[in-house]
């Protein structure tokens, strides 16, 4: 750890630091273990991926730091500073431009695909997550919220953007067989997000998710989510909505745009559109 | 002219040729073997490190510790994987860092604990190691321990063993056996 210099915390265990050798800005991860059968072997077979992972979109991983007296592991990420959220409230008027938008979510879909070329699930994409190079309009996701989600140990910070408004409908049901296409639902909402610079699906707790989700991609039925009523023995709770129209909910968005967008939002996630599959969408053809 | 033609018909078996089942990728077979080469050339341990790094321990040593290990791994039914790459961890952690003898066997089964963590479905406890050496180190000496080969090796654990060519080595040499063994392995 001497060669890292912790500058400020962002959230819990999680820090800006300075790379001493380098003098280069980085993001630091701390995760935590019990200290008595040494490093957690699940935790060893996530970072000889994670550190396999080398693309231009996704955050990259540089170094990791066992910090035995305090039993725990410490990621550490090239550190970039503004994420989607804040880049649509900084750059209002960039976010307008359509092919900034297309421009965008063309790499957060390299992102995806790449993850999934790999069978890894994300599991936490969201604007958060999104990090934005001003300069040259590159995008990163960064997966340090991951490793997390896997071992359970942080409770949520109250600070952290309601993560649920980005979480697919299969994940909120809580099937237990979710794949790579939760990660798509996510983009699909961060698409129309960019759009219209706010959450297409934001409901006030988790647990109004599902209904706000229904209330404008219409309650699945038979014929829409074939086995639905089998998977999720609640449904009959909800009220019967018909699906709304996105070209009027996302406005402004071309023809080809809300075509996409209805493909990754698909309900039924065996129908959902693939990242690699809606990188040849016609709307990325112009 | 003649010679030359016979020259070119040398008589092989092309042991990528059961294309028929999808599932052994065979076509892929060549650019796979391609990629965990060069991915090789960039993981191994010097082949000199007994001579450059380390002056206490010397290769006979080095040698009776893995007959050693092979024992244990037998001991604790470990698979084939886990016991090459617990040699490739020792190689590595030795081509960088100088050690005392009375430190091999602690690296020799911390290596093993770490391997098996990573390869195993089942890791032995730090106990269990513990138990193997007559209790000659302290579970505190191997926690310890793992640390040091985790930081200097960096979580690099995804390089090829000698495991990841050996089937292909014999299946090569097998090549006019119908189904190739894998007690060799």
């Amino acid at each position: 750890m001497e060669k890292y210099k912790l500058i400020a915390k962002i959230k819990k265990g999680v820090f800006q630091g300075l790379c001493l050798l380098s003098s280069q800005t980085v993001t630091l991860k701390q995760l935590g273990f019990p200290d008595n059968e040494g490093v957690p072997g699940s935790l060893i077979k996530e970072i000889t991926l994670l550190q396999a992972m080398r693309h231009a979109n996704i955050i990259r991983l540089i170094d990791v730091v066992n910090h035995q007296e305090q039993s725990s592991i410490v990621l550490v990420y090239e550190s970039m500073e503004t994420n989607l959220t804040s880049f649509i409230r900084i750059y209002p008027k960039v976010m307008k431009i359509p092919r900034t938008i297309k421009e965008l979510l063309r790499q957060i879909l390299l992102a995806a695909s790449y993850y999934h070329s790999f069978n890894i699930v994300h599991g936490g994409i969201k604007p958060a997550n999104t990090f934005i190079d001003p300069a040259t309009n590159t995008l990163k996701i960064t997966d340090f919220v991951w490793p997390r989600t896997l071992f359970n140990s942080n409770t949520e910070d109250p600070n952290e953007e309601l993560g649920f408004c980005y979480k697919a409908p299969e994940i909120l049901v809580e099937h237990k067989q979710f794949s790579t296409a939760i990660d798509v639902w996510s983009v699909g909402c961060i698409f129309a997000e960019m759009v219209t610079q706010k959450p297409l699906f934001s409901a006030t707790s988790e647990f109004h998710q599902l209904a706000k989700i229904f209330s404008i991609m219409g309650t699945p039925s038979e014929e829409t989510w074939p086995g639905f009523s089998r998977i999720y023995r609640y449904l009959h709770i909800y009220n019967h909505c018909k699906p709304k129209d996105l070209r009027k909910l996302v406005t402004g968005l071309e023809p080809a745009g809300i075509d996409l967008l209805h493909k990754l939002l698909y309900m039924d996630p065996k129908g959902r559109i693939t990242a690699r599959q809606a990188l040849e969408h016609v709307y990325f053809q112009n | 002219n003649e010679k030359t033609i016979i020259a070119t018909k040398v008589d092989f078996t092309d042991i990528d040729s059961d294309e028929k089942d999808p599932l052994m990728c065979s076509m892929y077979a060549h650019e796979i073997y391609n990629n965990l080469r060069a991915s090789e050339l960039i993981h191994r341990p010097h082949s000199n490190f007994m001579e450059t790094m380390q002056r206490d321990v010397t290769q006979s040593m080095r040698g009776v510790l893995v007959d050693w290990l092979v024992e244990v791994s037998e001991e604790y039914k470990l698979v084939p994987d886990t016991l090459y790459l617990t040699v490739y961890l020792i190689d590595s952690f030795l081509s960088q860092q100088y050690i005392e003898r009375q430190k091999l066997q602690l690296l020799g089964i911390t290596c093993m604990l770490i391997a098996s963590k990573y390869e195993e479905m089942c890791a032995p406890s730090i106990e269990e190691f513990c138990f193997i050496t007559d209790n000659t180190y302290t579970k505190s000496e191997v926690v310890n321990m793992e640390g040091q080969v985790l930081n200097k090796l960096n979580f690099q654990f995804s390089a090829p063993t000698t495991k990841t060519f050996v089937r292909r080595f014999l299946r090569a040499a097998q090549a006019s056996n119908q189904s190739p063994s894998l007690e060799l392995e």
